[in-house]
C-alpha cells in the first residue's frame, strides 16, 4: 500500500472520470451529485468503474458496488481508498 | 380457468400457488397470495377516488413495487392504466396526462413533484395507497359481473417517437393476453424461474415481463437503474436469477460485469433480446461468459407487441435473423405495389393477427394509416419497418422507414451500417444516423478497437459509396430510458462535438476519437 494522499487519489479518479465522460474536470467538481453529470449512466459507471481498476490495479469487491458509492467524486475516492488499502 | 381479463391471470395464481413468491423488490418478496389482496385493497381505493371503468389511471414511477399491484387493481374496474416513467422530462409528462385525459395520477415522490405542476389531474403519492391487508381481511365487496369486456382497454402504452411527443397504442385485454399466451408458447418460462426484470415497466418490453413471469408462476424482481448498471451481475448472483430480459446496451453491460471476473450467475439459463440486434459476437460472449445460456432473438413493436421470436441461440445458424411470426400470426414483406415480395427481398413488413392492437389513442389519422383492414373487415398492421423473409419464413429487420438515405448514388440504410460495424471484432453498439441538414452519415460505435481500423473494416464491409461520413469510437453512447440509444441526444451530441472541433472526422482521414 502506497502512501498516496486522499487528495493525490481523488485527483487520479477525478480525471479518470473526466475522461470517461468527456467533460472538463471543472464540470465534474461543480456537480450536485455525479448522477447529474451528462452521460453519467449505468453504462457509463461501469466503464469508469473498470477504468479506475485498471488505473489503481485493485478491483473492487461486488459488495462494495453500491450507488452511494458512485455519488460523489469524494465517495468514489473513498472507495479506490479503501480498496487498495485491502489489496 | 381460462383469463379474459388481465387480471384474471393474478387471481388464478392467486387460487392455485398462493403461497408461491411472486414479486421482489429490494430485500421484500410477496407472495401471489398477496399480491392478489393487495391489487384488491387497492381496487377499492382506487374505486373510492372516483375510478371507474375505462377511466385512465397514469401510474407514474420507477420500477416502484407498488406498480405491480396498482395495474392488476386498475383491471378489476375495468379503468385503463397508463405506465409512465418519473424519469421522462416535465413536458413530455404533461403531454400525457392530458393525451390520456387521466383521471388520476398515481405518482412516486420524485414522480409527484413533476406531476406537482399539472393543474388538471388529481394526483396521489404512491405513500397514499392502502398498504397490503392481513390475511384475515375480508375481501372487497365484489361486483359479480366482470367491470368491462375483454375488448375493452386494459391499458395505454405510450412511445416515444424520436421527434415527436409520445403517443399510445390502445392495448385491450384480449390483444394482451394472446400475446402474452404466444410469447409464453416459445420462450417456456416456468413455475421455478425467476425473471430479473431492469427495464422500466413503461415500456412494453418490461411491462409484459409482469405477465409473462405471473401467467408462468414464475417471480419476477422488479431491478432499479443500480441494477442495470454496476449491481447488475450480483443482483444476478444474489436472487438466483433465471431469466434476464435485455436491450443490446445491457447485454454490453453485462458482459462487461462478467469479465471483470468474480461469482457468475450459474442459475441464469436465457436472456432474450429486442430493440436492436446484438452483434453476433456479443452472443458469442455472452454464452462464453455463461456456460448453457439460450440467447433468444426477438422483435416486436407495440403496435401488436410481439412480432417475431427466435430459436435460442439462432444468431448461429441464421445471424441477423429476429426468428418467425407467432404462433396464429402472421408477418408479410410487401413490395411497393403492395404484393408480396419474393424471399430475399426488403419490403414494408405487414403483421396480422390476434395481437394487433385496437389502434393509436386520440389519432384517428395515423390509426387509419397504419391500422389498415383487409377484405374482410380484419386488422392488416402496416408497421412502416423494413424486412425480409427467408425462404423458411425467418424474419430479418432491414430499418426503419425513414432511416434509408441515398448517398453518392446508393440508396443506404442506417441499419445496414449498424449491422455492418456490429461485424467488426471489438464492436459493442453502434448507432449510425442519417445526413441532415448540417451533418452527413455518422456512425458512432463503442467498444475496443482504434477508429482507423473501425473506418478500414468498414470499408472492406459496406464499400466507399456506403462509407458514413464521420465515424467515432466512444466509451458510452447516449441511452433512453428503455436502455435502447438515445438517437435525437446522440445527434446533438455530434453537433456539439463539431462545434468543439470541426471536421472531427471526415471521409478517407482517419477517424477521430472524440470527444
Amino acid at each position: 500500500m502506497s502512501g498516496e494522499s486522499a487528495t493525490m487519489i481523488e485527483d487520479r479518479v477525478l480525471r479518470a472520470v473526466a475522461a470517461a465522460l468527456g467533460v472538463p474536470p471543472d464540470a465534474i467538481v461543480a456537480a450536485p451529485t455525479l448522477f447529474d453529470l451528462p452521460g453519467f449512466d449505468s453504462l457509463a459507471v461501469v466503464t469508469i468503474l473498470s477504468r479506475l481498476e485498471d488505473e489503481f490495479g485493485a478491483e473492487v469487491p461486488p459488495d462494495a458496488i453500491v450507488p452511494e458509492a458512485f455519488e460523489s467524486l469524494g465517495a468514489l475516492t473513498e472507495l479506490f481508498r479503501a480498496t487498495r488499502g485491502q489489496a | 380457468m381460462i383469463p379474459t381479463l388481465l387480471h384474471d391471470l393474478l387471481d388464478h395464481r392467486g387460487l392455485a400457488d398462493a403461497q408461491a413468491p411472486a414479486l421482489t423488490h429490494g430485500d421484500r418478496t410477496w407472495t401471489y397470495g398477496e399480491l392478489a389482496r393487495w391489487s384488491a385493497a387497492i381496487a377499492g381505493w382506487l374505486r373510492e377516488q372516483g375510478v371507474g371503468r375505462g377511466d385512465r389511471v397514469v401510474i407514474l414511477g420507477h420500477n416502484n413495487c407498488e406498480a405491480v399491484p396498482l395495474i392488476f387493481a386498475a383491471s378489476r374496474l375495468g379503468a385503463v392504466f397508463v405506465p409512465v416513467s418519473d424519469q421522462l422530462p416535465a413536458r413530455q409528462l404533461e403531454h400525457i396526462v392530458t393525451d390520456s385525459g387521466a383521471r388520476l395520477v398515481v405518482a412516486t415522490s420524485a414522480g409527484a413533484s413533476a406531476a406537482g405542476r399539472l393543474a388538471d389531474a388529481s394526483v396521489r403519492d404512491v405513500a397514499e395507497l392502502p398498504a397490503l391487508p392481513g390475511p384475515a381481511w375480508p375481501g372487497p365487496a365484489t361486483p359479480g359481473a366482470a367491470p368491462c369486456l375483454s375488448i375493452d382497454p386494459a391499458c395505454l402504452i405510450y412511445t416515444s417517437g424520436s421527434t415527436a411527443m409520445p403517443k399510445a397504442v390502445v392495448s385491450p385485454h384480449r390483444q394482451v393476453l394472446f400475446a402474452v399466451r404466444a410469447i409464453s408458447s416459445q420462450l417456456g418460462y416456468r413455475d421455478d424461474d425467476v425473471v430479473l426484470c431492469c427495464l422500466p415497466l413503461s415500456f412494453d418490453y418490461g411491462l409484459y415481463q409482469v405477465f409473462l413471469s405471473c401467467a408462468a408462476g414464475a417471480r419476477l424482481v422488479l431491478g432499479d437503474d443500480f441494477d442495470a448498471g454496476p449491481a447488475l451481475l450480483r443482483r444476478l448472483v444474489h436472487e438466483d436469477v433465471s431469466v434476464l430480459p435485455l436491450v443490446p446496451s445491457l447485454a454490453v453491460l453485462l458482459c462487461r460485469l462478467a469479465g471483470r471476473g468474480g461469482q457468475l450467475p450459474s442459475r441464469l439459463r436465457m436472456v432474450t433480446n429486442t430493440g436492436a440486434d446484438l452483434s453476433p459476437a456479443m452472443c458469442q460472449q455472452l454464452r462464453a461468459a455463461i456456460g448453457d445460456l439460450a440467447v433468444v432473438p426477438m422483435f416486436g413493436l407495440t403496435e401488436c407487441k410481439r412480432v417475431s421470436i427466435g430459436e435460442p441461440n439462432l444468431d448461429l445458424s441464421r445471424p441477423g435473423s429476429v426468428g418467425r411470426a407467432l404462433p396464429d400470426t402472421e408477418v408479410l414483406v410487401v413490395g411497393e405495389d403492395g404484393k408480396p415480395a419474393p424471399p430475399g427481398t426488403v419490403g414494408e413488413l405487414l403483421v396480422r393477427g390476434p395481437h394487433v392492437m385496437a389502434g393509436y389513442w386520440n389519432a384517428p389519422e395515423l390509426t387509419a394509416a397504419r391500422f389498415r383492414r383487409d377484405s374482410l373487415g380484419q386488422p392488416v398492421l402496416h408497421t412502416g419497418d423494413l424486412c425480409r423473409l427467408d425462404a423458411d419464413g425467418y424474419l430479418y429487420f432491414a430499418g426503419r422507414g425513414d432511416d434509408i438515405y441515398k448517398q453518392r448514388g446508393v440508396r443506404v440504410s442506417a441499419t445496414e451500417v449498424e449491422a455492418a460495424a456490429l461485424e467488426i471484432p471489438g464492436v459493442e453498439l453502434a448507432a449510425a444516423l442519417p445526413p441532415n441538414g448540417s451533418f452527413g452519415s455518422r456512425l458512432t460505435v463503442t467498444g475496443d478497437l482504434t477508429p482507423h481500423r473501425l473506418l478500414a473494416e468498414l470499408r472492406a464491409r459496406l464499400g466507399e459509396q456506403k462509407l458514413p461520413d464521420e465515424c467515432r469510437v466512444m466509451t458510452a453512447l447516449p441511452l433512453a430510458i428503455n436502455g435502447k440509444i438515445n438517437r435525437r441526444a446522440l445527434d446533438e451530441q455530434w453537433a456539439q462535438a463539431a462545434a468543439r472541433s470541426p471536421g472531427l472526422v471526415r471521409e478517407g482521414e482517419p477517424a477521430g476519437v472524440g470527444p
